[in-house]
């Protein structure tokens, strides 16, 4: 947090695709890359510009978003809210699976706990009580055990099958 | 709801897009079945050949036996239990849940194994869900486990607790049924860091249990016990800020200053006027002295019974009190509203409740406090009142509140079981009341009433 009288730090991060982002310090610092990044290099300019070779603008763009609301939702006392709740609905609503997946990705490789949660969480509420073809169609995911092979790891698990309610 | 609408917005496109979620790391991958059932998460097994064993490096294990499954089912079940661990790739079990109905010797046994598994494999929750009756030994290495950061105990098992017990991480502590003699007075006490403690449960007719609770950074303390005056409970809980109280032992409090949100029910039925010793008031005095700190506070039916007979002892003022819930059974109940209002000088909000079921009341007097008390003339702004019927006693409570209520804003009543009719005449009659506020509205909700 910047000292009384100053102005606010602002953090420089590149993206693979070259783009420059300028973010608050709070902001930044929840993305625990950024975050050791300083601590490791303490004598850091004000301007230092830190690389971020894994992740590219869009999905940024939204970490940003979500990790700004959230470090002022906690400011406010707000955190744990139904305020919360319904940011993260009206967040999730607009993206598509490929931009979730991006994001994902991105809050992984950023280490932010709080946005991965969220975002697994969201994932594992899709995958509940839906059938093995279901899982398969809606995340693209291809089939690639001959039908022997398949029948082989269903017989394994034969357990994880026994009275599956599916939607 | 959301889900939903963006399942069905992205069903008609998902035949051509790339694996979207295949190319995540093993790591992330293990977080998302970690939020699914261990049954849910091992069926991703036959997706793809990258999904076959991903289930098998998920910390958490959730497993369920349903109550209306047969016993080949039940055993089936055990045998899964088996299978989840003996498959798993990892080396810590984060979370261990665990939910079935009932169990016999042998299953009982197993339990006991897979509890020691999970402590060798630095469990750090374990929920154990056992609705069956018998006495049960959890494994001793469980009450000196060093990684366990919360333990929820739901179970109509009698646990036995050994004598030696330390749980140096343990948050949260959860225990719902039978409370024994020694559980009461040992595992309550050896949790240095405990933050949230629930006991909900009830004991054994014949023991009086000592439940001793020591918890010097306890923030929420929630407590139903069956229980009599033959036993006792001890707190000394001097950070807790949230408290839920509900029952009939003697309460000895060491240290509760912090508290600022608590819900009491405390005391009996027997003080009655030539029932039992009316002497249950004490206890619940002993309380609001040491919680007078407290910001939000919510009195039950039986305490308002209980410290009707005591209205001869001093109250100490809550300062700082802002909201007072009050629930009665009877009129009679009202007494000690007087009391209480001259001691909450901030008070800004007075919820009014009465169960309305009793028919045979007897009249009560509502009398006046001598002088206006401090919080009618310059903080009280919301009053309602739930279960309001046309009995003259509690018009002339309202009405002594209208009439002295300097910035009162709102009072709403919200009458129960009133014919429609009647509660048009109160609703005039309300309306037709002195205020001392001139801005403040007075409202009569009929949702409850009964149309002719």
């Amino acid at each position: 947090m910047s000292k009384l009288g100053q102005a606010k730090r602002i953090i420089f991060l590149k993206t693979a695709d070259g783009q420059l982002f300028e973010v608050d310090e709070p902001v930044a610092m929840e993305f625990e890359i950024v975050k050791s990044f300083f601590d490791e290099n303490e004598d850091a300019a004000d301007d230092t510009v830190v690389p971020l070779p894994n992740v590219s603008a869009e999905p940024l763009a939204g970490i940003i978003e979500f990790c700004k609301a959230h470090v002022e939702f906690r400011a406010n006392g707000a955190a744990g809210k139904d305020e919360v709740k319904k940011f993260n609905a009206e967040y999730i609503k607009e993206k598509s699976n490929e931009q979730l997946k991006e994001l994902i990705l991105a809050a992984n490789y950023l280490n932010i706990k709080e946005m991965l949660d969220f975002l697994t969480e969201t994932i594992a509420n899709r995958l509940k009580n839906k059938s093995v073809e279901y899982v398969r169609a809606f995340f693209g995911i291809e089939n690639d055990f001959t039908p022997q092979e398949e029948e082989a790891v269903r017989k394994e698990y034969e357990w994880a099958f026994e009275g599956v309610d599916e939607d | 709801m959301v889900m939903d609408a963006l399942l069905s917005e992205n069903d008609q496109d998902c035949e051509n897009k790339d694996d979207l979620i295949s190319g995540l790391p093993d790591v992330v991958l293990a977080q998302i079945l970690s939020f699914l059932p261990s049954k849910v998460a091992a069926r991703t097994s036959v997706l793809a050949r990258r999904w076959k064993d991903v289930w098998r490096c998920v910390p958490d294990i959730e497993l369920t036996c349903h109550p209306d499954q047969s016993a080949s089912e039940s055993m089936a079940f055990f045998a899964t239990v088996n299978h989840v661990l003996s498959h798993r790739t990892t080396a810590q079990i984060r979370k261990f849940k665990l939910s079935f109905y009932s169990a016999g010797v042998t299953e009982l046994y197993c339990i006991y194994c897979w509890i020691q598994h999970a402590i060798w494999r630095k469990v750090r929750e374990i929920d154990l869900n056992v609705m069956d009756v018998r006495p049960f030994m959890l494994p001793p290495e469980l009450f000196t486990c060093k990684t366990l950061v919360s333990l929820k105990l739901q179970s109509g098992l009698t646990f036995c607790v050994p004598s030696l017990i330390e749980f140096p991480s343990l948050k949260v502590l959860h225990v719902i049924g039978n409370v024994t003699e020694e559980m009461a007075e040992r595992l309550f006490s050896c949790c240095p860091v405990l933050e949230e403690l629930l006991i909900e449960g009830y004991k054994e007719d014949h023991v009086a249990v000592n439940l001793n609770i020591v918890a010097p950074v306890l923030k929420k303390l929630n407590i139903f016990l069956e229980s009599h005056i033959g036993d006792q409970i001890v707190i000394d809980a001097p950070e807790c800020k949230y408290i839920c109280l509900q029952f009939t032992a003697k309460l000895v409090v060491k240290s509760l200053s912090s508290v600022i949100d608590a819900y009491i029910c405390l005391g009996n039925c027997f003080g009655r006027p030539g029932g039992h010793k009316p002497d249950y008031s004490e206890y619940v005095y002993q309380l609001f002295r040491e919680i007078s700190q407290v910001q939000i506070l919510t009195l039950s039916a039986i305490t308002m019974f209980t410290i009707r007979f005591a209205l001869h002892q001093n109250l100490s003022p809550f300062p700082n009190l802002i909201e007072l819930s009050l629930n009665v059974e009877h009129c009679e109940d009202w007494q000690f509203l007087p009391v209480l209002l001259n001691n909450l000088p901030n008070l800004r909000s007075l919820n009014l409740q009465k169960n309305t079921l009793c028919d045979h009341e007897r009249d009560y007097d509502w009398c006046s406090p001598e002088s206006v008390p401090q919080c009618l003339l310059s903080t009280l702004m919301y009053v309602y009142f739930q279960g309001l019927n046309m009995r003259e006693d509690e018009l002339k409570m309202i009405e002594f509140l209208l009439k002295n209520g300097e910035v009162l804003k709102q009072l709403t009543v919200m009458p129960i079981h009133l014919a429609l009719e009647d509660a048009e005449a109160l609703a005039n009659r309300l309306v037709m009341l002195p205020r001392a506020s001139e801005s403040c509205d007075v409202e009569c909700c009929k949702d409850y009433c009964t149309s002719p």
